[in-house]
């Protein structure tokens, strides 16, 4: 199965499943739960059950294009379910079996794997599911965001789009998917991976990228005192991807680097607090 | 051949729970039988022939042979009474099982490390009806979370039988067997498993009929140090091999789980090609962290350390490897006889935490040490100084008996955790009920382990003083940080202890009896010669006299008696108070001398019932009465000033 077809499929799964399927957010992030579709509307009491495709972008992982498992630009697919159903891990078991897995043939497991921020005092349990020893899924019911508790809790279940797809198409190296019948991954991305480890790496401007984030920390918090925390988490957002590329250009000392997480931290905070004010 | 009606008081208790972590499930069990030994009888008024605890990755499992009321519960005669009881008894277990991280998942908000999604609860061939965390329970259990299979139990006793039959094995002592005669089987012509304790248990619990595979990857990664290999492999919860030779191999072995679907496990190789892609993918990335480590020399880089915080109150890794220096030579100085020279000492501290930098350890901690040592290896470091990189941080947990092997491995180790526990207990940094985020007492207990083994003689109050010296430009320790550093101590020395075998009281007794912490061996030998007299044939006689003592002051207190602390020896009127005083009239024994101490009680104690059959304590005249009390106090002070007995009464 190809990978376009792979994504119909588990969004035509999760859409049974009373799902609406949202679009990929338009800005740089390191998962899919920092898209505000999760991570902004799992806080509070209204019911949401989504799913969506989410680019994702580790700049501290990119290999060159070299290493046959490793990208600093991927896909994951998240599904958001508020309040947990009862039966969402056989859901999610069933989604497996709907894309092609027989768990007969293949060894699956729930390997404990809690999801801890301490820099967004977020909490989860869950797992991490592993199908013939890869990681393919992240399982979590989250407990807390920002030290708030949430209530009702949320689900969240995260694929690697480009894990299941290397189990199911039985190819030892990422560019080498199909990503169409006629277009593979490498055709879509080997180059652009070349280039971008070069830039995250090498080239991206270190004094630019720390003048960048100074601007949007402090847009973040002009925002805050306007009301604004929707636009406000956009310029939290930029600011992680800046700190992101500044870990990977090596440009901080582990002082710094605490320092940057720290500042990310308080405003984060401070833009779910105005957010559930609002709400 | 049991007959229908024997199974009538057989009971089972099943709960499905979202794959419960491994660390929880020994929680679990531990929980549940220590509800059965201590209240099961004495809160419900129940017993029973025998029961059994059970855990598989979706379910604890208790099954109860021949349950009754005991003959004293009011209710004994009441067999419907029964399922009301069992419905509470049931609830109350699953409520006495709490864990270090619980979750809530709906709106029951009850609290569990997972969810709990069902519940099978039968009493001989009746339902226990019960209700918790939006579950009822019913006969039905769930065998297959993929194809969502159930079976109806009629009877408890046929459960474990009917679980086997669907491929689940309940027993974990039974899986864990299996698991390791299949993999003995598997690897007859081929070596053996590096065994791993915790993964195999891990695994046991992760698969409910166990069933290996042997997988390889490509020979080239042998390159790699045999530790990365392990942990990478380790890491997949895959076992590594090693060949007839003790070499490692390129074979692993992983553990799937064997199905009701597909018996024979045909077509594995789907699997194998999986494990090993997925190996091999996480040796490369190993292999690029490790020739990065290496290219960039960052074992060399002490300077970049300053860049570290050890913590935000003590200050960056540095400047703990300067304050390491100092302690180390000292150290080295005052209690090694200079066996170390004193550069290769500098040497070794200056090496031994930069492996941090790296993008190994950040990847794999647990190689800390072990990675400083190979990248010495490959900087032209003698292997003296390697080793020393990789065992100061040995012992490596509570449970450890593996010491550094050479002196210079344990100078560092020393000075280091001596660093920690006085910069921590210094800044009020402490560990606190179930928490030590520092490792305080992990770090504790292996020093106590070192100096048990090299420097057993040595008072550890001077040690520990003269490291806050060293740290603090002579300073002396504040007797309020003292106390603190001291306490603690004892409660790692009652905790290590009782690991080596010694008896709660005892333990007890020979700490409440010391103000400092002094040298092992003192403790030690209190600990031995205590443990021998209370086996001795007049330790009983002599804690009745005490006890007698005890009470006669007690009573002369309740009664207003003034009990001064002059005795006058003209008002005795009786050669047994005059032996009495004599006695302890000259007490001086040296107070670490505990054999002559414990001779000397028994003579005492003979001498104090010669006492007592021969006076009335109670005399009519004042004098002389209050006199017998002094005499009976200061007796009591001997009693209790070297090492308190009185303990043993309660």
């Amino acid at each position: 199965m190809n990978i376009q077809t792979l994504i119909l499929k588990l969004q035509a799964f999760w859409q049974k499943q009373g799902c609406t399927i949202v679009q990929s957010y338009d800005l740089e992030k390191g998962a899919g739960t920092f898209n505000p579709a999760t991570f902004l509307r799992v806080l509070g009491p209204k019911p949401w059950y989504v799913a969506y495709v989410e680019r994702t972008r580790r700049p501290s992982d990119g290999r060159y294009g070299v290493n046959p498992y490793r990208l600093q630009h991927y896909y994951q697919f998240q599904v958001i379910m508020k309040p947990a159903p009862i039966k969402i891990q056989q859901k999610y078991i069933y989604s497996l079996k709907y894309i092609g897995f027989n768990y007969t043939k293949h060894d699956i497991k729930f390997i404990e794997d809690n999801w801890e921020a301490p820099t967004l005092g977020a909490c989860g349990m869950g797992w991490e599911v592993r199908i013939n020893g890869m990681e393919v899924t992240q399982f979590t019911y989250f407990q807390q965001i920002c030290g708030i508790n949430l209530d009702p809790v949320s689900v969240e279940v995260t694929y690697g789009i480009e894990r299941i797809a290397m189990c199911m198409q039985r190819k030892n190296n990422i560019y080498d998917l199909q990503w169409s019948d006629n277009v593979t991954y490498g055709d879509m991305y080997l180059e652009n991976e070349k280039q971008w480890s070069s830039y995250n790496f090498e080239h991206a401007d270190i004094s630019m990228l720390k003048q960048h984030f100074n601007d949007w920390e402090k847009e973040a918090y002009n925002l805050i005192k306007v009301n604004l925390p929707i636009p406000a988490y956009d310029a939290v957002m930029k600011c992680s991807h800046l700190f992101n590329l500044l870990d990977a250009r090596n440009a901080l000392s582990v002082s710094e680097r605490m320092d940057y997480i720290l500042r990310v931290r308080k405003i984060v905070k401070y833009v779910v607090q105005k957010y559930i004010t609002l709400n | 051949m049991k007959q229908d009606k024997d199974y009538y008081n057989d009971t089972l208790l099943e709960i499905e729970i979202e794959n419960l972590p491994v660390s929880c499930i020994m929680i679990a069990l531990s929980k549940m039988k220590d509800f059965m030994l201590k209240k099961f009888e004495i809160c419900y008024g129940l017993i029973c022939d025998s029961f059994n605890i059970y855990a598989t990755s979706r379910k604890l499992i208790l099954i109860i042979t021949n349950l009754q009321y005991t003959s004293k519960n009011k209710n004994k005669n009441n067999k419907k009474y029964m399922n009301i009881l069992l419905s509470k008894v049931f609830i109350d277990l699953i409520r006495n099982m709490s864990f270090s991280k619980n979750m809530i998942w709906n709106d029951s908000k009850f609290k569990f490390a997972r969810p709990i999604r069902n519940i099978v609860a039968i009493y001989g061939k009746q339902l226990i009806k019960l209700y918790i965390a939006e579950v009822h329970s019913s006969r039905f259990s769930n065998i297959n979370i993929y194809t969502q299979e159930k079976i109806k139990i009629d009877v408890p006793a046929n459960y474990v039988s009917c679980m086997k039959r669907n491929f689940i094995i309940v027993d974990q002592n039974k899986r864990y067997k299996l698991l390791q005669y299949n993999i003995k089987r598997l690897l007859a012509n081929i070596g053996t498993i590096l065994y791993n304790e915790r993964l195999i248990n891990e695994v046991t619990y992760l698969v409910d009929y166990p069933y290996p595979i042997l997988c390889s990857f490509n020979i080239k990664y042998l390159q790699l140090p045999s530790q990365i290999i392990n942990v990478c492999i380790n890491n997949q919860k895959c076992f590594t091999i090693l060949n007839k030779d003790n070499t490692l191999s390129n074979y692993f072995i992983c553990i799937v789980n064997r199905h009701l679907r597909n018996r024979n496990m045909d077509n594995t190789v789907l699997i194998r090609n999986d494990y090993e892609r997925v190996i091999e993918s996480t040796l490369e990335d190993a292999q690029y962290f490790y020739n990065h480590d290496i290219n960039n020399k960052i074992i060399s880089k002490l300077g970049e350390l300053q860049n570290v915080v050890f913590h935000n109150k003590i200050g960056s890794v540095y400047e703990k490897i300067k304050r390491i220096k100092k302690i180390a030579i000292f150290l080295n100085k005052e209690f090694f006889n200079m066996q170390v020279n004193n550069q290769l000492l500098t040497k070794a501290i200056e090496l031994s935490k930069t492996d941090i930098l790296g993008k190994l350890v950040f990847e794999y901690p647990e190689l800390q040490g072990t990675a400083g040592k190979m990248y010495a290896l490959k900087l032209g470091e003698s292997n003296d100084v390697a080793n020393a990189i990789e065992q100061h941080y040995w012992p490596i947990n509570a449970n450890s008996d593996t010491l550094p092997v050479s002196i210079l491995a344990t100078i560092i180790s020393l000075a280091d955790r001596l660093d920690t526990l006085v910069t921590s207990f210094t800044v009020n940094i402490m560990s606190s009920g179930s928490t030590d985020p520092y490792g305080l007492r992990r770090i504790c207990i292996g020093f106590l382990k070192i100096i048990k083994k090299h420097l057993v003689d040595i008072n550890l109050d001077y040690i520990i003083k003269k490291t806050f010296a060293l740290n603090n430009n002579n300073a002396k320790m504040p007797e309020q940080i003292y106390n603190i550093i001291m306490n603690f101590f004892k409660h790692r020395l009652n905790f290590m202890l009782m690991r080596e075998g010694y008896g709660l009281k005892e333990i007890q007794v020979t700490l409440n009896s010391i103000n400092t912490i002094g040298a092992l061996s003192v403790l030690y030998n209190k600990l031995n010669v205590l443990n021998n007299f209370t086996h001795h044939k007049q330790f009983k006689d002599i804690l009745l006299v005490i006890k007698r003592v005890n009470n006669v002051l007690k009573q002369a207190i309740k009664n207003q008696s003034n009990i001064s602390t002059t005795i006058n020896e003209r008002l005795f009127t009786n050669d047994s108070e005059q032996n009495l005083y004599n006695k302890i009239k000259n007490f001086n024994i040296i107070t670490d001398d505990y054999t002559n101490f414990f001779n000397y009680l028994i003579e005492l104690s003979l001498i104090i019932n010669d006492f007592f059959s021969k006076v009335m304590i109670m005399s009519p005249n004042q004098h002389i009465k209050q006199n017998r009390l002094s005499l009976l106090n200061k007796t009591k002070h001997i009693f209790t000033n070297i090492i308190d007995l009185s303990l043993y009464l309660l």
